[in-house]
């Protein structure tokens, strides 16, 4: 175990004394900021996409509407993510001669294909918020879409809050992607400790460690959430 | 008012209404009865197109709400809907259930109207409010509405927190609140513990004595007997029977009335 010690004092010169540590907050920030963005921006389209899947569909718009969605839907649950994110870095924005940033790139990419996942996580959710509600803000003279909005998705989103932070802790760990782009996050900021010591074992290590806390951290507070939804319901 | 033309209906293959034809005048009470899967729920559901007609025409103020291109929302708004199972906004509180529609349809007449102004169309001046002033409208009007029916003190908590009758009551004003021409009531006690069918009952026949036009399915006969001014008997999709209350229950005509009145009263 010599060895090991040996290796954790070149790590600790490494992240400590060299300053390596500044690259670790900053992929950590990216880490979480490109992970929050892509929720919000995923949990957006996926609401308007499950919306418009459980439309009924007598008139041509919804009918058009849903093709689109269901395409959409496919394209990105049926590619890989880093797949995504090279075809959107290196073939789509340069075509259409667009700039940005690759945590700007990765954060729309995140967003979009998170979109495609919520969007079924949505979807079953509304299924199971009851008939009756829908029916009863038609019945007072409200459209589809405000009845959705006011009545059905707070319902619903009560519902799938469990499912939404496993897609959270999903998004989380794929975010070790990005470096494919060039974006800075953990797995970078560690990887580079490591080309710069020729020693990988701790960096990685550590590296893991932190994804771990991270995860935990969000699953306590997806359970504390919960739980005070749960107090909300009692109390109604 | 109300004029169904020939109305048919059908889920898949299986042919609910055959041809109603039926005219409800302002202030009748029509309560409509039948065996179960005899249609009524359906034709009642018609009315308002929460199940679109296959073929034929339901007039509502003179416009054929059966016509899909018709704005559906804006007549539903005058003719509301009571549901066996309330159907109430669990999401929010009583007094939230009673004002989300209210202060909906008047703000959507206010920005209407703003436009139009501001295009210097032709505007209806009155739509024009201001935001609080609609919120404490529909707010004022709704604790009038839950003081008419006892249920006042209940205004902040939400649905799950109430019985049934305080349900079916409170879905009651909520549909009051828009202030309808006419009101739709789809089996309004059958979800109901057998002692709060009254509470409800009584609030329906207030509403009938202040001349509310009504729509009644139900299976209370003696309710029927005492509110109706017209009884329709419907069996098999077509109007088999319809008369005043006294005609129906004293003197049917059609052997399948004899039948159903045999069993159920």
């Amino acid at each position: 175990m010599g060895n090991f010690s040996l290796k954790l004092e070149t790590f600790w010169h490494e992240f400590y004394t060299n300053g390596a540590y500044n690259n670790v907050l900053e992929g950590l920030k990216n880490t979480l900021i490109i992970a929050v963005m892509g929720l919000l921006i995923g949990t957006v389209i996926g609401t308007l996409i499950a919306a418009v899947r459980v439309m009924p569909k007598y008139k041509a718009l919804p009918r058009v509407l849903n093709g689109i969605c269901s395409v959409y839907v496919s394209f990105f649950r049926g590619t890989p993510m880093v797949v995504q994110l090279l075809v959107f870095y290196y073939v789509l924005f340069p075509l259409v001669g667009l700039k940005m940033t690759s945590i700007g790139v990765s954060i729309l990419v995140f967003g979009l294909n998170s979109g495609a996942y919520i969007s079924e996580i949505m979807r079953g959710g509304i299924l199971s918020v009851d008939p009756g509600q829908m029916e009863g803000g038609r019945a007072m003279g409200l459209s589809f879409t405000a009845t959705m909005i006011k009545i059905v998705i707070p319902q619903a989103i009560k519902n799938i809050l469990p499912t939404m932070g496993n897609e959270f802790i999903t998004l989380i760990k794929e975010t070790s992607i990005v470096s494919f782009v060039g974006a800075s996050d953990l797995y970078k900021a560690f990887n580079l400790m490591g080309t710069n010591t020729y020693e990988f074992m701790i960096p990685y290590l550590a590296m893991a460690i932190i994804y771990i806390v991270l995860v935990l951290v969000i699953t306590l507070l997806i359970r504390i959430m919960e739980r005070r939804l749960r107090k909300s319901d009692r109390s109604m | 008012m109300i004029e169904v033309c020939n109305l048919h209906k059908s889920f898949g293959d299986l042919q609910v209404l055959r041809g109603i034809d039926l005219t409800i005048e302002k202030g009748e009470i029509v309560v409509i009865l039948g065996p179960s899967g005899s249609g009524k729920s359906t034709l009642l559901r018609c009315l308002n197109c929460m199940d679109d007609p296959t073929s034929g025409n339901i007039f509502f103020h003179g416009v054929d709400i059966a016509d899909m291109n018709v704005d559906i929302n804006v007549h539903r708004q005058k003719m509301c809907m009571v549901f066996q199972h309330f159907n109430l906004f669990n999401n929010k509180t009583v007094l939230q259930n009673l004002t989300l529609a209210p202060v909906y349809v008047a703000k959507k007449k206010a920005r209407k109207a703003r436009l139009a102004k501001f295009f210097k169309k032709e505007y209806n001046e009155e739509d024009i409010r201001s935001t609080k002033e609609i919120n404490d409208t529909a707010t004022k009007n709704a604790i009038d509405l839950l003081a008419k029916v006892g249920l006042v003190d209940k205004a902040g908590e939400y649905p799950s927190k109430l019985s049934g009758g305080q349900k079916q009551r409170v879905a009651i004003v909520r549909a009051l609140a828009m202030n309808p021409d006419v009101m739709l009531f789809d089996e309004p006690t059958s979800a109901l513990d057998p002692e709060m069918v009254g509470e409800v009952l009584e609030v329906m026949k207030d509403l009938a004595h202040e001349g509310m036009t009504m729509v009644i399915v139900t299976h209370e006969m003696g309710f029927a007997r005492e509110v109706a001014s017209r009884v329709i008997f419907i069996d098999e999709g077509i109007i088999q029977e319809e008369g005043t209350p006294e005609e129906l229950f004293t003197n049917p005509q059609s052997e399948r009335l004899r039948d159903f009145l045999s069993k159920v009263i």
